[in-house]
C-alpha cells in the first residue's frame, strides 16, 4: 500500500461575476422531465397542457422561454418548441438547476500537477444588495490592496471557465455552478492549504482525497468550510504504474539500488526488498520477513513532491543463498516453541525452507540444534531441545 | 502426748502394659558405615557427602528425584554445575504434598516446607524441574548415557541425610542408566506441574513423543502404570523360608504385603520389623506382633529394605497404598554379596535398635522408658520403675493407746499412666480427739468436816476423775492429759467403757 501526501495552495480570488448555482428548483426539473420523456422540443402549449392545469398558453411560452434563460432548454431559432439541453439532463441527474446569480464572488481555484486546472469551489458575498456587495469588495483588506494599485487580473482559468460554460462540482458542498460572465479584475484574498493524499493498493487504482478547509469571505455565515472528497485520478497518476511508484518509493527509502529491487522483484515474480540478514535487527521483521521503509520527501516530475511517508509491510527477501541459510536457521531456532523431538526440528526445517523459494539454504540438523543448545544454554529454546534430548526422547527405538 | 504413726502397705502390680514400645537401650545414631554397595548415615555425614561428591563431579547432566529438597550444600552443588554448563533435572512432588505431608508427619519439621520453597526459587530458571503429588522416589544420577554413576537413597534430600537411620546404594552404571530411563519416563508421562520462573509454576503439556518404559530390569519401580516393585517385594516376602527381616517407615495393616508378612511370621518363620515408633503404624505392628514378628523401632528410621532367603532390596516405597500402589518409587534389588551386607546390617540394628514392640507385656517383665503406641515418641514417654508410692489418706485410731489397731484405709487406685512393678502406700495413724462439745463426767466423793470431835456426817462434793472423764453422744471418753497417766486412763476407759482420746 502506498500512500503520499502533500499540502497544496488554494488561491482565493474575489470577483464579480454571474455564476450559476445549482438549485433545488422542482417546477423547472419538471420542464425538463418533460422534454427528456417526450425526447422532443416543447412547446408553450405542452408545458401549459401537461403541467400547468390548462393556462393560457402564453403562460406556457413563458415558462419555456424562461427554461431556455436557465440552460435547461435549447432551441435552434428565435422562438418556437424548444428541447432538452445538456445543461438540463446534467440537472435532472443532479437534481439541481443552475441559476445564475449575479454579485460578488470568492472564487477558489486549485493549481496541482494532480488535479485539473480548476475551480473547486465558489462562494457569494452575501449582501442585502448590489451595492453593499461592492462595498464588501472594497472591505478594508481589499481596499488596502486597492489603494496600493492590488488589483489583480482575473486569473486566466476563471475567464476560460466562463468562456467554456463548463459546469463544474463545488469540492466542499457538491453543488453544480457554472461561471457565466465575470469581470476582468478581482482581488485576491487570503491563501488556503488543503492536503491530498494519493491512496494506492497493489492491484487496484489509485485514490485521490483531498481534505482541509477554506477560509470563506466575511458575512456568509462561517468562517470555515470543510473539504473531504474523494477525486478522480489524473493522468499523471493513471499513466504510472503501483510497481514502479513503490519501487522508487522502495529505492529511495532503503538505500537499495532500483537496478538491485528491479533484480530481484522480477526474479521473484513479486514486489521485494533484498536485504542482507544482519540488516534485520528485530525479531518482528526476522519473523514476518516484512518490515517498514521510511521514505523520505522526495520530489516527482509528473506527481510533484510529497512529504516524508512509510511504505509499510514491505516484504524482505534474502540477498543472497547465505543469507538466506542464515536466516532459515535463525527461523528453526526461533520456531521451536516446546519440547521437541528430531522428527518435529526435520520437518519445521522443511517447511521453513519454503520459506525461501528462491534460494537454497540448508535447514540446520537436529544434531546441529543440540550443538547451538548446548553452547547457549541460556536461551529458552535450548531447554525445548537439551531437555527432550536428555531425557530420552532423541533416543531412537 | 500421743504422736500420730506411720502405717504402710506394698501392693505388687501383676497387670499388663498397654499395646507400647519398650525400651531395650539407648537411642543412638547409625553408624554411617559404607558396607559395599550400602552407604549408611552416620556422624561423619558420609552419606551426605556420596550425593554432593557425585553432583560436583558431574560433566554433562544431573537428574536428581526426591520427595523434598531441603539441603542448602547440595543445593549449591546442583547450582555450581549449571554454572559450568551441567544440565539439571529435578523432580519432587508438589508444594502441597509437601506441605500436607510435612504437617502430617512427625519426620519433617515444619520449617522443612519453607526451606524446600526457598531452595526451589533458587533453582528455578537454572534448572529444569517438575512436580507431581505423587513422586516420591529418592534417586540421584550423575551423567547417564556417557558415565553414569548414582544413588538410590531411602532419604529425602534433607537433613534426613545426615541424621535419619537411612539407607544409600551406589548404583550400577547399568542401574544409573535404568534409573534415568525411569526418570524420564516420570518426567514426561507423569509431571504435573514444571517450574519456569521463581514462583511460577506452569500445568505440563504433553510430550512431543510418549517414551518407552525401560527395558532394563535392574531396578524396580512403581509409576502409575508400573507395580513391579511391589510384585517384587510380595515375592520376597513369600519365599521367605528361614527368616525374613523388613525395615519400613510407613505400614498399613490392610495392605497385601503386611498381611503377607503377617502369614509369613505365623507360619513359623521368624520375622524381624523395623521401623519408627509412630502411633500410623501402630496397626500394622499390632496385627504383626499378634502373629508372631518381633517388632523393633528406631527413633530414627526411615530406611526401607527387605531382606529374605529369595533376595534383598532397598527402596523408596513404604508398605502401604501410597508407594507400592500408587506413587513413583524406586527400589534396587540387590546381587547375593549386597544382600549378604544388608543381612549384616539389619541383624545389627536388631541388637541396637532401642525399642520394641510388644501387644500385652507384663509390667513386672519390663523396667525402664516405655512409649505408648498410640501416643508416640512425642508425648507418649513414659517410665516402667520399681516401686511407687502413694500417699494414703489419714486414718483416726479408735483409742489414742491403741494406734496399731487401726483399720486400713481405703487405698486409692494408682494413676492411670504411671507404671511400676509395685506399689507403696503410705498413711497416717492419729490419735482420736476429744470432742468438742463433751461434758466431763464427774464422781462423788466424801468430804469429812474438818473441825475437831465434830460428830457431823461428810458432805458429799463431786470431783474428776483422774484422768478425767467425758461424754458425748452416748460414748464415754477418758482424756490422756499426760502420757505417766497413760496407764489410769486404759484402766479407767476400760472400766468406764470408753475410749481414751487426747485434747
Amino acid at each position: 500500500m502506498i500512500t503520499l501526501e502533500r499540502n497544496i495552495e488554494i488561491r482565493a480570488f474575489d470577483v464579480e461575476a454571474t455564476i450559476a448555482v445549482g438549485r433545488e428548483r422542482p417546477e423547472f426539473l419538471a420542464i425538463a422531465q418533460l422534454a427528456s420523456q417526450w425526447n422532443r422540443p416543447l412547446s408553450g402549449e405542452d408545458v401549459t397542457r401537461e403541467l400547468l392545469g390548462n393556462l393560457p398558453k402564453q403562460v406556457g411560452w413563458r415558462v419555456v422561454d424562461r427554461c431556455i434563460a436557465l440552460g435547461l432548454l435549447e432551441r435552434e431559432g428565435p422562438r418556437g418548441p424548444a428541447r432538452l439541453s445538456e445543461a438540463g439532463r446534467a440537472a435532472l441527474e443532479t437534481g439541481q438547476v443552475l441559476v445564475p446569480e449575479e454579485g460578488t464572488w470568492r472564487i477558489y481555484l486549485a493549481d496541482d500537477p494532480l488535479l485539473e486546472p480548476r475551480l473547486i469551489h465558489v462562494q457569494r458575498f452575501v449582501s442585502p444588495d448590489a451595492r453593499h456587495e461592492r462595498q464588501g469588495l472594497r472591505s478594508p483588506s481589499h481596499s488596502r490592496q486597492l489603494d496600493q494599485g492590488a488589483e489583480h487580473k482575473t486569473p486566466g482559468p476563471i475567464g476560460q471557465a466562463a468562456q467554456t460554460g463548463q459546469v463544474w462540482s463545488s469540492y466542499a458542498t457538491g453543488q453544480p455552478f457554472q461561471v457565466r460572465t465575470v469581470t476582468g479584475k478581482g482581488v485576491f484574498a487570503s491563501k488556503d492549504k488543503l492536503q491530498i493524499t494519493v491512496d494506492w493498493a497493489p492491484e487496484a487504482s489509485p485514490e485521490l482525497f483531498l481534505r482541509g478547509k477554506l477560509e470563506l469571505p466575511a458575512g456568509t455565515g462561517g468562517k470555515w468550510c470543510n473539504i473531504d472528497r474523494t477525486l478522480p485520478p489524473t493522468a499523471p497518476l493513471t499513466s504510472m504504474s503501483y510497481d514502479d511508484l513503490w519501487k522508487r518509493l522502495l529505492a529511495e527509502g532503503s538505500g537499495v539500488r532500483s537496478n538491485v529491487i528491479d533484480h530481484w522483484c522480477k526474479y521473484s515474480g513479486r514486489l521485494v526488498l533484498p536485504v542482507l540478514f544482519e540488516q534485520c535487527v528485530s525479531d518482528k521483521e526476522r519473523r514476518e520477513m516484512r518490515r517498514e521503509v521510511a521514505v523520505p520527501a522526495l520530489s516527482f516530475d509528473a506527481l510533484g513532491s510529497f512529504d516524508a511517508s512509510t511504505l509499510a509491510g514491505v516484504e524482505m527477501i534474502p540477498i543472497n543463498d547465505e543469507d538466506a541459510e542464515d536466516w532459515l536457521h535463525w527461523f528453526q531456532w526461533d520456531g521451536v516453541k516446546d519440547y521437541a523431538i528430531p522428527e518435529q526440528l526435520r520437518e519445521l526445517g522443511r517447511l521453513l525452507r519454503e520459506r525461501f523459494p528462491h534460494h537454497a539454504p540448508q535447514p540446520l540438523e537436529p544434531e546441529d540444534m543440540l550443538i547451538k543448545a548446548v553452547e547457549n544454554p541460556e536461551s529458552a529454546v535450548a531447554r525445548f531441545l537439551l531437555a527432550p534430548s536428555d531425557l530420552g526422547l532423541w533416543r531412537k527405538p | 502426748m500421743i504422736a500420730p504413726i506411720k502405717k504402710q502397705k506394698l501392693v505388687s502390680d501383676s497387670s499388663l502394659l498397654p499395646p507400647c514400645w519398650l525400651r531395650r537401650g539407648p537411642t543412638s545414631d547409625d553408624t554411617g558405615q559404607r558396607q559395599g554397595r550400602l552407604q549408611r548415615i552416620g556422624p561423619d555425614h558420609a552419606a551426605h557427602s556420596c550425593l554432593v561428591d557425585a553432583v560436583d563431579n558431574a560433566e554433562e547432566v544431573v537428574i536428581a528425584s526426591t520427595f523434598l529438597l531441603a539441603d542448602l550444600a547440595l543445593t549449591e552443588s546442583l547450582l555450581n554445575a549449571v554454572a559450568r554448563g551441567v544440565r539439571v533435572y529435578l523432580l519432587t512432588a508438589s508444594d502441597t504434598q509437601v506441605a500436607k505431608v510435612v504437617r502430617e508427619d512427625e519426620q519433617f519439621d515444619a520449617r522443612m516446607v519453607e526451606e524446600h520453597k526457598r531452595l526451589l526459587d533458587r533453582l528455578a530458571g537454572r534448572v529444569l524441574l517438575r512436580s507431581a503429588e505423587h513422586f516420591h522416589a529418592k534417586f540421584l544420577v550423575a551423567d547417564p548415557g556417557s558415565a553414569p554413576s548414582g544413588w538410590l537413597s531411602t532419604a529425602n534430600f534433607n537433613l534426613a541425610l545426615k541424621k535419619s537411620v537411612e539407607l544409600l546404594v551406589e548404583l550400577t552404571p547399568a542401574e544409573a542408566d535404568c534409573a534415568a530411563d525411569w526418570f524420564s519416563w516420570a518426567f514426561w508421562n507423569e509431571a504435573d506441574k514444571e517450574l519456569l520462573e521463581k514462583g511460577r509454576l506452569a500445568a505440563v503439556k504433553l510430550p512431543p513423543t510418549r517414551p518407552k518404559a525401560p527395558r532394563s530390569n535392574a531396578l524396580l519401580v512403581t509409576t502409575t502404570e508400573h507395580q513391579m516393585l511391589r510384585a517384587e517385594v510380595l515375592r520376597l516376602i513369600r519365599e521367605a523360608k528361614t527368616e525374613l527381616l523388613v525395615s519400613s517407615y510407613g505400614m498399613a495393616a490392610d495392605h497385601d504385603l503386611v498381611l503377607a508378612m503377617a502369614e509369613k511370621a505365623r507360619s513359623g518363620v521368624p520375622v524381624v520389623v523395623y521401623t519408627r515408633p509412630r502411633p500410623a503404624v501402630v496397626p500394622a505392628v499390632k496385627l504383626l506382633r499378634d502373629a508372631g514378628a518381633t517388632i523393633l523401632a528406631h527413633d530414627k528410621l526411615h530406611a526401607k529394605a527387605i531382606w529374605s532367603d529369595a533376595g534383598a532390596l532397598v527402596m523408596s516405597a513404604n508398605l502401604e497404598r501410597h508407594g507400592m500402589d500408587q506413587s513413583f518409587e524406586m527400589g534396587v534389588a540387590l546381587g547375593s554379596k549386597d544382600a549378604a551386607d544388608l543381612k549384616r546390617l539389619l541383624l545389627e540394628w536388631k541388637e541396637s535398635f532401642p525399642w520394641s514392640f510388644e501387644l500385652s507385656a507384663p509390667i513386672q517383665s519390663h523396667l525402664g522408658e516405655i512409649c505408648l503406641s498410640d501416643q508416640g515418641l512425642r508425648s507418649g514417654r513414659r517410665d516402667v520403675i520399681e516401686e511407687h508410692t502413694v500417699a494414703a489418706a489419714p486414718v483416726v485410731a479408735e483409742d489414742a493407746l491403741l494406734l496399731d489397731r487401726a483399720p486400713e484405709p481405703q487405698l486409692p487406685a494408682a494413676p492411670a499412666d504411671l507404671f511400676a512393678h509395685r506399689v507403696r502406700y503410705e498413711w497416717e495413724v492419729q490419735p482420736p480427739k476429744l470432742p468438742r462439745n463433751a461434758k466431763e463426767k464427774l464422781r462423788q466423793v466424801e468430804v469429812p468436816h474438818s473441825g475437831k470431835g465434830s460428830s457431823k456426817k461428810p458432805t458429799k462434793r463431786e470431783v474428776s476423775f483422774e484422768p478425767r472423764l467425758y461424754r458425748h453422744g452416748g460414748q464415754t471418753y477418758v482424756m490422756l492429759e499426760e502420757l505417766g497417766s497413760a496407764d489410769a486412763a486404759r484402766i479407767l476407759a476400760d472400766k468406764q467403757g470408753g475410749k481414751v482420746v487426747i485434747r
